[in-house]
């Protein structure tokens, strides 16, 4: 059978990987100059760069009205790439005429690009095998992302239409939407299938680029170890004694398997035990987890006989509780989890790139100067990007890529601390970052509406730490033995005092910011009514403020875990003062465009010193990064349309994984097998690595578990090829699955019998996540792009924001008049109001109004395409008038 | 035999050409020699056959294409979508003429055949590396191209990504003598706007220019034959003491600088900002062209119009080839042209897609080659005189030989079409016009035994040259009036290898019927209104170009009602919900190639005659309601 498909689809994944490789290799001139920090000269994220700047490129050129929606000018945004890249390679950087020595950097790299390019292609097959046995484009919601793909798809010209508001352009950040439609345009495949071809290059783009990071992360040890190995002047770093390749590789593959496939301890913990009824009441009461407080009635021990997707609990983790105890849902994704949905997110759409950020900040730190106008410009265009793929992802590796450059700037001036020249060049460059990855990206920010609308106050929903636990378990134990074996290293050099002044003041300043947005909300009406109304239903203050404390002090051990992490990374990245002046560098000056003031040891008696390699800053600092982003909720969150903390802990954990898996190789690596130390420093005794060997071997194999019985689950169980003797052929063409055939096909053929995409076409109103066969609605946007009238009105109004009224005004409403009112005159002024071009009758209409309610089309409309009992009826104004 | 290599009229740099010479030295004062006034003739001749009727031949399906993308950005009102052109550089062009003097026939094709002209005259640029003489010649033999000619006729944009080549070609070797910047950046502009502005198969060309530069000049070096070295573009020594090539090459100025250009023609400075969508069709073009085949295109199709055309040519040029490679005298631009014209033909090969214009891919490097040939024919051989062979005698030779060859044409077409007429295309029961064939044994045997008679008067050479000289004059006639009617006469006709699909002549009828009832309807201002069903970028939209009211549509019911109604021709009246009348144009036309049998080979090269005639893949019908037909006016029932 595989074989089978394979032939039949086996061009559409080559075309894949081809396509990706293209557009890496056009970004590989540029990445050989703009990355030329990372060993590997940014070889492994030249994919995901690549892809992201011609998708750019394109979309720019196209936004501003200088291309239209055509394979052809995708080829010469690919063009321009490349060309601009050589330009770059040839002009840019002091010793632009030294190009680089091709063949010594082949020698250097060529295990790391083998296995790059085994990896990309293997991974990329593996998971479009898994999305052909799993190819639903139903539930969840597949259906919205789907039509965002026809969409672009289907457009003339950008912005693309909104193919469930017809008149108007998209409103959401669908950026990786762009990038899916162009490589179904390329490959000539509908958006059905590259849909799912999606998804499978996601799992690999994201799986490589993580592995380049580890790889260079490690790698870049075998460059510099600390400031003093630092030569005084741009030659290109020379590879010194230090981790092999052969070891980086596995760290690389460390992330990789950390970041894309490892899964949380959700499925070891909770699940298992609840499935197999091994766990009883207390211990599964214990964690408190949705849906598993009391084990099953009959336990199973065969994962297919497990209840109906029982990994989607893996990402249900952290339950909130109302004081009343009801439940208020929290989403807690990580990669793996998305990767077995299938789901193309924003968030999943943004993860290469969002690792692609993360190797940007790996390049700034390992590049030993600051950045110049060309990695600004590089730079500023992926944080872009990440802004217009998944919004939220945008400030937090804007904050990364600053902070990485103060990290740099603080190891090599020495100090230990940054100067006030320092702070004053980090503002300049995140506010440069921000002010061009606006204009860069500005014909989204006009068309943009978001539901975000403050900042609200976490008084209730503080996390409860055994569910932290199982969420991030795996890294959790493996961070933890780096940060005490960076303790354990830094020795006399670790800053307490600094450490607890940093943890203990964020916390302070986070107590107090949901301290100041808890009076700020009961000064407003809006908010106060509705504290009033809480504190009334929960019986009084007497009742509510005991409890709220109480809660807090309950619950208090994940916020007192995270700031204790985060003393110690403050502790070990800004070293305590010694008193030994032998121990002052020179400090050389590292931005030539302003003066720096020496930091010589005349005058000074006391000198700081920073004891640990950068890479190992950058790791701590990614700790750190992931600490904060997991406490900022414990206290606030971002206010939206569902009024919880759900998307705010949503997309921040998932933040915090990525950041975590990177972080997680890095620390296995130092741990076990840092031979490259400096001198005083040392690896941990060989119980302790063993000890940790051993917790790290179990907890990533209770990780693991996750992937292995729900990729089968997905694949075999749920579609029912495990006890069928003739199952259906796979297929990456999930169309099908989407609505009964007859609409299906109705669809289609009026994809084919339209030019362009200037129509309006009416179908009934369906509320989100609506699933067939319970009715199926905006089939003609989701499945070809042509836009209907209106669709999911609750998503819209999330995207739409408060515009929302103003631009569906009374649709909904005009909508089911159209098809349930027999007075023609009210249908005529409808359709005249919305100037609709075509009328779509199909099942979801007809079991909603009848058959009769169609009589009134059929006199007077020819169908233009006809399915069954599905059709589309051409409003021909001819018949408009002439019937009244 | 003279050697070929002391007719190549290279120098070194330092050493100007006798006619450089002369200028510089009366510099300021206008000089009108002998070779200026050949260029002008030259110039008269090529304008002359490639303006001429420009407009009585209707636009083929691609051209209407390329038209009609420049037309609906000019006329705003004009029905129909925009469409993207694949050739940028076409496109600004037909949009000016179109904004000066309308759309039609003519202005379509204006400036590409003005073009035609140019490349023709472009082989004087190369002057100083192969002489005054060939460059003459050069220009004389593409005058007589008759895959020049057509192409020119045709609005290809063939001649635009050939014109940008050789001026490339020429501006990098002036920078490899001169290392100047500005030739370095004219040559960045020219592969720019021959990648990305003049047609599809541009970004192929530039690779196989580019390469051709690449080897030939690794080719030149192998070479170590001290003749070779002096026509060496530079000195050994001073390439030593200059900066590496591409070191030395301007790159930021030179890439912004074109871009800039390609920026400003494809947008039609700025005036169009989505004009640059044009650069990303022509990249589809090419993508497309390495898929894609049209099935009634000849196989290799450039190569196969290539030799059909131009047969001599590929003698002379394989002639040229194998004796100076022998000699081990080829210049650089020889070698540069042999491989340009090996990657050609394995362009061809690949490039699935191409387009008959195509072959000049071929065709330029083999009269870059042919030209040594030809210019051997044409010069005085100093030996001659100490043989006392009289300069005439060769040219007497060549005009015997024009004679034979005119007396062979008549009973050859006889016999070829005897050939075709044969019934199951057997050899054996061909009905053959006796005199026709004893006239063709006798005419061929005059022709050896006369060679071999002169020969014996006048030695090989000079028999050689007479000969040659006959033929070339020959085909020069031959190759003119064989583009003349590819491009005019038979520009209607499948049967032209040129042609995979041509466009009847009844369009023009059609149009003249669809101007007339407009003129009864409208008045003559073409806003009648008019339903389409046909593709909106075809001959037929060309067809209703400047009828606003003219909408396209889908499925024939659209029409129903309808005053005027131009549908395709089916095998049933359609049901139009009322009384019409209909009157049917031929609008396309093919011939399948694959219907010729080897015995009918020579009447279709001779004659274009074929045993399977072509037909009608598309024909339209212009349905008038009977009120319209009849010329009533609804609010004056009585009119009519």
């Amino acid at each position: 059978m595989l074989l089978d498909w394979f032939a039949r689809e086996g061009g559409i994944v080559l075309s894949w990987w081809a396509l990706v490789t293209l557009a890496g290799a056009a970004a590989l001139p540029l990445c050989a100059r703009v990355l030329s920090g990372l060993p590997d000269r940014g070889y492994t994220l030249a994919r995901a760069a690549g892809l992201l700047l011609v998708g750019f490129v394109y979309w720019l050129l196209a936004s501003l009205g200088f291309l239209t929606n055509t394979t052809g000018n995708m080829a010469l945004a690919w063009a321009i790439v490349l060309i601009g890249g050589v330009l770059v390679y040839f002009t840019v950087g002091r010793r632009a005429e030294s190009a680089l020595d091709w063949r010594a950097w082949w020698r250097e790299n060529r295990p790391v690009v083998i296995v790059t390019e085994v990896l990309f292609l293997g991974l990329l097959v593996a998971w479009a095998i898994v999305r052909a046995h799993q190819n639903g484009l139903l539930a969840t919601e597949k259906p919205m992302e789907l039509a965002f793909i026809s969409s672009v798809m289907r457009s003339e010209n950008f912005p693309p239409n909104d193919p469930w508001l017809a008149g108007y352009a998209i409103s959401y950040y669908y950026f990786g939407y762009v990038m899916a439609g162009m490589l179904s345009m390329l490959s000539g495949i509908p958006s059905t299938v590259g849909f799912n071809m999606m998804v499978a290059l996601l799992f690999a783009l994201t799986s490589v680029t993580a592995f380049g990071v580890g790889y260079n992360l490690v790698r870049s040890r075998a460059q510099i170890n600390t400031r003093a190995d630092l030569p005084p002047d741009d030659d290109p770093p020379q590879p010194r004694r230090g981790p092999n390749r052969l070891v980086a590789l596995i760290v690389g593959l460390l992330a990789l398997l950390f970041v894309t496939i490892m899964g949380n301890f959700q499925l070891a913990l909770i699940e298992m035990p609840y499935q197999t009824g091994s766990g009883d009441a207390a211990y599964l009461s214990f964690w408190d987890s949705n849906l598993r407080q009391q084990p099953r009635v009959t336990g199973n021990g065969d994962p297919a006989a497990w209840d109906f997707w029982w990994w989607f609990r893996s990402a249900r983790v952290l339950n909130d509780r109302n004081l009343d105890g009801s439940r208020v849902e929290v989403i807690d994704e990580f990669p793996q989890f998305s990767f077995l949905l299938g789901d193309v997110h924003p968030h999943v759409l943004a993860l290469p790139f969002a690792v692609l950020a993360l190797g940007l900040a790996l390049n700034v730190l390992l590049s030993r100067r600051p950045p110049n106008a060309a990695e600004i410009v590089f730079y500023a265009i992926c944080f872009g990007g990440l802004i217009f793929l998944n919004t939220w992802d945008g400030p937090i590796y804007l904050i990364a890529l600053v902070g990485v450059e103060g990290l740099r700037r603080m190891i090599q001036n020495g100090g230990g601390r940054l100067r006030f020249v320092d702070w004053v060049a980090l503002i300049r460059l995140g506010v440069t970052l921000l002010i061009l990855a606006v204009v860069l990206y500005l014909p989204f920010w006009f068309g943009f509406r978001s539901q975000l609308s403050g900042i609200l106050p976490n008084l209730l929903y503080p996390t409860y730490f055994p569910q932290f636990f199982v969420m991030f378990g795996p890294l959790l134990l493996i961070l933890a033995a780096f940060l005490g074996v960076e303790v354990w290293r830094a020795r006399d050099r670790m800053n307490w005092r600094l450490g607890v002044f940093v943890g203990g003041g964020l916390l302070l300043a986070l107590v107090l910011v949901m301290l100041v947005l808890t009076v700020i909300g009961s000064l407003l009406p809006q908010f106060r009514a509705a504290a009033l109304g809480f504190v009334d239903a929960n019986g009084g203050w007497g009742a509510v403020l005991p409890d709220l404390l109480t809660k807090r002090f309950t619950h208090g051990l994940t916020a007192l875990v995270l700031t204790i992490g985060l003393i110690l990374v403050a502790g070990r990245l800004f070293p305590r003062l010694t008193a030994k002046p032998e121990d002052a560098l020179d400090s050389a000056a590292d931005d030539e465009a302003e003066p720096v003031e020496s930091a010589a040891g005349a005058g000074e008696e006391q000198r700081q010193v920073v004891t640990y390699p950068p890479a190992t800053g950058f790791a701590l600092l990614l700790v750190a990064m992931g600490l904060v982003l997991t406490l900022v909720p414990e206290f606030a969150y971002l206010r939206d349309n569902f009024g919880t903390r759900m998307n705010t802990v949503f997309k921040f954990y998932y933040q915090t994984w990525l950041i975590f898996s990177i972080a997680g190789a890095y620390a296995v690596y130092t741990i076990l097998a840092d031979t490259n130390l400096r001198e005083g420093a040392r690896l941990p005794a060989l119980p302790v690595r063993a000890a940790f060997s051993i917790v790290t071997v179990i907890a990533v194999t209770l990780g693991l578990l996750y992937p292995i019985l729900g990729i089968h689950n997905r694949m075999f169980v749920e579609t029912g090829r495990l006890n069928t003797e003739a199952p259906r052929p796979l297929t990456l063409d999930g169309g099908p699955t989407y609505t009964q055939p007859n609409d299906y096909l109705a669809a289609l053929c009026l994809a084919q019998t339209l030019a362009g995409d200037d129509v309006v076409i009416v179908e009934t109103v369906g509320p989100s996540y609506d699933n067939w066969p319970h009715g199926n609605t905006g089939i003609s946007g989701v499945l070809v792009g042509l836009p209907v009238l209106l669709n999911w009105p609750g998503h819209q109004s999330q995207w739409r924001g408060v515009s929302y009224g103003e631009v569906v005004g009374t649709r909904e409403g005009d909508i089911e008049r159209l098809y349930s009112d027999p007075t023609w005159g009210t249908t005529r002024e409808i359709i005249e109001r919305y100037g609709i071009d075509y009328i779509f009758f199909g099942a979801t209409e007809r079991s909603r109004y009848g058959a009769a309610s169609e009589l009134k089309f059929s006199e007077r409309f020819e169908p233009v395409c006809e399915q069954g009992e599905s059709r589309y009826y051409r409003v021909d104004e001819r018949a408009l008038t002439l019937n009244p | 035999m003279q050697n070929l290599t002391e007719m190549t009229e290279t120098r070194r740099p330092q050493q100007p050409t006798e006619a450089v010479a002369d200028a510089s030295s009366t510099r300021g004062e206008l000089q009108i020699s002998v070779e200026f006034i050949a260029y002008v003739a030259i110039a008269v001749v090529a304008l002359v056959f490639r303006l001429a009727d420009l407009d009585s031949v209707p636009l083929s399906p691609d051209e209407a294409r390329e038209a009609l993308a420049a037309w609906r950005v000019v006329s705003p009102e004009a029905s129909g979508p925009l469409i993207a052109a694949e050739s940028p550089v076409r496109f600004l062009l037909q949009s000016v003429m179109f904004s000066l003097a309308g759309a039609s026939e003519l202005t379509a094709r204006l400036l590409t055949a003005i073009g035609g002209a140019v490349l023709v005259l472009l082989p004087g640029l190369f002057r100083r590396w192969i002489g005054a003489s060939g460059a003459l010649i050069f220009s004389l033999l593409l005058l007589i191209s008759p895959v020049a000619l057509i192409a020119a006729r045709f609005d290809s944009g063939v001649v635009w990504s050939v014109i940008a080549a050789l001026s490339a070609l020429w501006a990098f070797l002036r920078y490899y003598e001169h290392r100047r910047a500005s030739d370095a950046v004219l040559a960045t502009v020219m592969f720019a706007a021959l990648i990305f502005l003049t047609e599809p198969g541009g970004p192929l060309l530039a690779l196989i220019v580019i390469g051709a530069i690449v080897l030939g000049f690794r080719l030149q070096r192998e070479q170590a034959d001290p003749d070779a070295e002096a026509e060496a573009v530079t000195d050994q020594e001073a390439a030593d003491d200059q900066p590496a090539l591409l070191a030395g090459w301007p790159w930021a100025i030179a890439f912004t600088t074109a871009a800039l250009i390609v920026f400003v023609v494809s947008t039609g400075f700025m005036l169009y900002p989505t004009g640059l969508s044009n650069v990303g069709e022509l990249l589809s073009g090419t993508l497309r062209g390495f898929a894609e085949t049209t099935i009634t295109a000849l196989p290799l199709f450039p190569l196969s119009i290539a030799i059909f055309y131009e047969p001599l040519l590929w003698i002379l040029g394989l002639i040229v080839i194998v004796v100076r490679t022998q000699q081990g005298t080829l210049s650089l631009l020889d070698q540069i042209f042999i491989v340009w014209l090996i990657l050609a033909v394995l362009a061809s090969i690949l490039f699935t897609g191409a387009e008959a214009g195509h072959a000049l891919w071929l065709i330029v490097p083999l009269i870059g080659l042919a030209m040594r040939a030809v210019v051997w024919l044409f010069s005085y051989d100093e030996e001659d005189a100490i043989l006392e062979i009289p300069a005439w005698a060769r040219w007497m030779i060549a005009v015997l030989v024009v004679a034979v060859l005119v007396g062979i044409t008549t009973p050859f077409q006889t016999v070829a079409r005897n050939l075709l007429a044969s019934p199951d295309g057997l050899l054996l029961n061909v009905n053959y016009d006796g005199s026709s064939v004893v006239l063709v044994l006798v005419y061929t045997a005059f022709l050896i035994i006369g060679y071999f008679m002169v020969a014996s008067l006048w030695g090989n050479r000079t028999s050689l040259r007479g000969v040659g000289l006959g033929f070339v004059i020959f085909a020069a006639v031959a190759s003119l009036g064989a583009g003349w009617n590819a491009a005019v006469v038979d520009a209607d006709n499948p049967v032209e290898p040129w042609h995979t699909e041509t466009t009847h002549r009844d369009v023009f009828l059609l149009r003249d019927s669809l101007l007339e009832v407009d003129q009864r309807e409208a008045g003559g201002l073409t806003l009648m209104p008019l339903v389409v069903q046909a593709p909106t970028d075809g001959v037929i939209a060309w067809v209703v170009r400047d009828f606003p009211n003219a909408e396209f549509i889908a499925v024939t019911a659209e029409a129903r009602l309808e005053p005027v109604a131009l549908l395709p021709q089916t095998p049933t009246e359609p049901d139009l919900g009322a009384a019409y009348v209909g009157q049917d144009f031929g609008v396309q036309r093919t011939w399948a190639w694959g219907t010729l049998r080897v015995i009918d080979f020579s009447a279709w090269w001779s004659q274009r005659r074929t045993r399977v005639a072509p037909n009608d893949t598309d024909r339209a019908v212009l349905w008038l309601r009977q009120d319209i037909y009849d010329g009533i006016d609804p609010q004056n029932p009585a009119s009519g």
